[in-house]
């Protein structure tokens, strides 16, 4: 994996992991969104971290 | 992170047309592609699409035997989108526009208090005055950025090639 997707993994696991904090913290309206959100992006990273796309030189075509 | 996304469409209304295209490039600080989106979207109402949008976007029905229903494209989007992110675009207010006009139709939620906007055509009119013209053809051309055709990952990647060359005008 290239160090810049490898950044965008680091990236969305942060977001992730914001998000999920935020689930419990954040206001009440948005609360149930976030929890979501955040599973779905951790998803996305986890994908990306298992080649489930198609590397292009330093691009993964999503 | 910033992500650039240009969409294709069946014309200039929101509520009226629909998405056929989207494309998008994620990228870090500095603005080179890393992660490249592309899905081609099934139009639902052709009756309402104008043809002149099918003329500049190429679309027919042959060469859109490969699409997939809107609900699909933007799922798969939205995680790109849902963080602390900047959204860009050239005249992005348009394409922010018939994303929010699909979520809601989809019933999908649109709301993120951490999202920003950043429109690459109003830097280029801030950053290089007095240009004849400002479409992206135009600018990237004045900015020696190949651009590979009206199609939404091509523009995407235009824009984003733009963006960063305006920062080196910028020097920033």
């Amino acid at each position: 994996m290239s160090s810049e997707i490898d950044k965008v993994v680091r990236w969305l696991k942060s977001e992730a992991e914001r998000m999920r904090v935020e689930s419990s913290t954040g206001p009440k309206g948005l609360r149930e969104h976030l929890r979501r959100d955040s599973g779905r992006v951790l998803r996305v990273a986890n994908a990306i971290e298992r080649g489930d796309w198609a590397e292009d030189g330093a691009r993964l075509r999503l | 992170m910033i992500i650039v996304i240009d969409l294709e469409t069946t014309g200039l209304d929101p509520v009226e047309h629909e998405i056929i295209e989207i494309g998008a490039v994620l990228s870090g600080d500095a603005f080179a592609p890393s992660i490249l989106f592309e899905r081609k979207v099934n139009p639902e109402h052709l009756e309402t699409a104008s043809q002149e949008a099918f003329q500049i976007n190429g679309f027919t029905p042959e060469s859109w035997g490969q699409a997939i229903p809107l609900d699909e494209a933007l799922v798969a989007l939205d995680p790109l989108i849902a963080g602390d992110i900047t959204i860009a675009g050239w005249g992005v207010a348009f394409d922010v526009a018939f994303l929010k006009a699909a979520y809601a139709r989809l019933g999908l939620p649109w709301m993120n208090t951490r999202r920003r906007l950043l429109d690459i055509c109003s830097a280029a009119q801030f950053l290089l005055p007095g240009l004849e013209s400002y479409s992206l053809t135009s600018v990237a051309e004045k900015l020696g950025v190949k651009h590979g055709g009206h199609r939404a990952l091509a523009d995407a990647m235009c824009t984003l090639e733009v963006a960063r060359k305006l920062r080196e005008v910028a020097r920033l």
